[in-house]
């Protein structure tokens, strides 16, 4: 807002007064929410890193216990009892809301599958073929997790960024802006003020001389 | 090639033959040796041994650690119907109808590229063509455009009328497990009923299978305890052995190890089973246990087949080694590939 | 909803193994790219899971948007690059690096 627009009336100051008000109280709510935002992913965060990490293990077990099955069975045998088409995972989104974001809350049918349930059948394979589903059933599992974990992190972020870019607006900009334009108009309405005083009292010489 | 007909001539010969072959095996100092060689070294040896042909023939079409692969399953089928040649009279029927676990294999894993939208020339890829159908029979199989069709095109083969019956249940499940269960357990069937048939040696044959079927129901016991759930295990007994199938469902329930590994010791009557249980009254990891249980049954069919030298034990052993050094071969290149270290290969070799 | 997984033949062949049907084999750079895109188009993916490696390979602008997309939500296994484009998110949004 440029100053030279603003006209300097006193009715222009009162909503001035009002918007000031309003904007740091905006500012103020804004700023709760933006710690309070940054205090609930600070509870995701402990979690999302524990999920991480057990990720991680469950991936490097999985690809552990693959190898293995790829030493005993040989590629060919993993491939064919991997072609078995067995129950296939559902997963179901629903959502949930921390204050006021809407995150995901991932549900999933059951991905771990008794010997039966699995795809293969049991007389023509060997162990390690459990282990390897097992592993990998484990890890799908720790996936679900991670993706709404991360999912949820990443929501809370783009609030967390949203309402920052809000506060630092009304701080630095907003705020500012409307205090200056106040300042003005106190100054212009005074200095009208001072020129009326003046005006008046040059009248009043005249009119006494 | 010797006349198909009875008689100790022909049984000699092949039996002979088998022992000849079984020596060429690679023996357990070899495979320390490779133990401690690099992915490139094994590969070469492998180039220049046995299996040298294969690797020629397959190299335009495979690369690295899935040429060997490949080249070590072609050589296995190769080696297979080499042995039904020159085996006679009844052995040769012994051996077909021991064969026919391929087969199932086979099938099975057709069944299943088709289902799943696998390419014809990847389904082909991992087939090991060592059972009574040909390469042909499988590529005809491939090329069939349905699941019905396949089965249909089966018709008249031992395999049959399991799929026909089963088939249903499996699209309507979704899964084709319990069919493949089933076919094994029918391969077994019509093996011992091969053998009771008064065939001569059918004896003999009958004992070796009944070894075999011990050993793969105490794995399966052993599996099903290592997984979580509770399972009903009918559909994974197999019948004609040592144990009942109320044994098997009793065995399966009880929860103590000590308490199992007793139990299951009291039905078992072989004497190395024996002696392999009482060495498990300590925990050992499943896998650990089938290792064992495979070296267990190995030394007992090589015992069986030094007490019947002119019988088809010599030639089943010679079909089971030559099978393990198939998978030790693989085990090697593929652990070494993994970059596993050589005393976790080594644990998974069949020496 | 499912589960996808894109990657080499190795890498989806366990998850094959777990009972998920949308596996896609991708074993060049213009397959990795097509899959993906195929995958953000099907609206019965809930989670789509890629390789970190194969992350890298991605057109940058594909990546940008997987590392945005909720839904799918993508997850990329198999090194600490998950938690790397996450750790420049944290730095960015919250101003300090939180993760590890």
């Amino acid at each position: 807002m440029a100053l030279r627009d603003i006209k300097p009336t006193r009715s222009e100051l009162i909503n001035l007064k009002r918007k000031i008000r309003l904007s740091e109280r905006g500012y103020k709510i804004l700023k709760m929410k933006r710690d309070g935002l940054i205090l609930e992913f600070f509870k995701v965060l402990t979690e999302a890193k524990d999920t991480r990490g057990d990720l991680l293990d469950k991936y490097a077990k999985a690809v552990e216990t693959m190898a293995l099955a790829n030493t005993v069975e040989g590629a060919i045998g993993v491939k064919s009892a991997a072609f078995s088409v067995a129950e296939i995972p559902e997963i179901k989104l629903k959502s949930k809301n921390i204050m006021g974001v809407i995150v995901p809350e991932i549900e999933s049918s059951k991905v771990k599958k008794s010997l039966v349930d699995r795809g293969y059948g049991v007389l023509g394979t060997s162990t390690v073929i459990d282990e390897t589903a097992t592993a990998f059933e484990e890890l799908v599992e720790a996936i679900i997790e991670s993706a709404e974990i991360e999912t949820t992190m990443k929501r809370l972020l783009d609030e967390i960024e949203s309402t920052k870019r809000r506060v630092n607006a009304l701080e630095f900009k907003v705020i500012p802006e409307l205090t200056e334009a106040q300042d003005f108009i106190k100054m212009r309405l005074d200095e009208m003020e001072r020129e009326e005083l003046f005006r008046l009292k040059k009248i009043k010489a005249r009119s006494a001389a | 090639m010797p006349a198909i007909t009875g008689g100790p001539g022909p049984y000699i010969y092949v039996c002979t033959r088998m022992r000849v072959r079984k020596a060429k095996l690679i023996q357990k100092d070899e495979y320390q040796r490779m133990l401690n060689m690099s992915l490139p070294e094994i590969t070469r040896i492998i180039g220049e041994t046995a299996y040298k042909q294969e690797i020629d023939e397959l190299a335009t079409s495979f690369k690295g650690i899935d040429l060997i692969e490949v080249a070590l399953s072609w050589n296995l089928a190769k080696e297979y119907q080499k042995i039904l040649e020159i085996t006679p009279g009844t052995l040769k029927q012994f051996t077909r109808s021991y064969l026919r676990r391929w087969d199932i294999q086979n099938v099975l894993t057709i069944l299943r590229g088709k289902t799943q939208g696998i390419k014809h020339g990847k389904i082909k890829e991992i087939l090991i063509p060592a059972g009574s159908l040909g390469r042909a029979m499988l590529d005809k199989l491939i090329a069939e455009d349905s699941v019905d069709r396949i089965i249909e095109a089966l018709r008249g083969e031992r395999m049959y009328p399991v799929l026909a019956a089963k088939i249903g249940e499996a699209k309507e499940i979704g899964s084709f497990s319990k069919m493949e269960n089933e076919l094994y357990r029918q391969f077994y069937a019509d093996v011992i009923a091969e053998a009771k048939s008064g065939i001569k040696g059918g004896e003999l044959y009958l004992s070796f299978i009944r070894l075999d079927i011990d050993v793969m129901n105490i794995k399966t016991l052993f599996r099903l305890r290592a997984d979580t759930f509770e399972e009903d295990p009918h559909e994974m007994f197999i019948a004609g052995g040592v144990l009942t199938v109320n044994d098997f469902v009793r065995l399966n329930v009880i929860k103590d190890h000590g308490e199992f590994i007793d139990a299951l010791r009291m039905k078992v009557k072989q004497k190395t089973l024996v002696s392999f249980l009482d060495e498990l009254k300590e925990k050992k990891k499943v896998h650990d246990i089938e290792m064992s249980l495979t070296r267990v049954q190995l030394d007992q069919m090589e015992r069986m087949s030094k007490l019947h030298p002119f019988s088809v034990h010599p030639i089943l052993v010679y079909l089971e080694k030559k099978k393990y050094e198939v998978f030790n071969l693989r085990a090697l290149a593929r652990g070494k590939e993994s970059k596993l270290a050589s005393e976790r290969i080594s644990e998974h070799l069949v020496m | 909803m499912e589960i996808a997984v894109i990657g080499n033949s190795e890498f989806i062949l366990g998850f094959r193994l777990a009972g998920i049907q949308k596996t896609y084999a991708a074993d060049s750079d213009e397959k990795l790219s097509e899959h993906i895109n195929k995958v953000l188009q099907d609206v019965n993916v809930g989670i789509l899971v890629l390789n970190s490696k194969d992350m890298e390979r991605i057109p940058r602008r594909l990546r940008a948007t997987l590392e945005e997309s909720v839904r799918p939500t993508v997850i990329a296994i198999g090194g600490e690059e998950g938690g790397l484009s996450m750790r420049e998110r944290i730095k960015r949004s919250v101003g300090v690096d939180l993760w590890k």
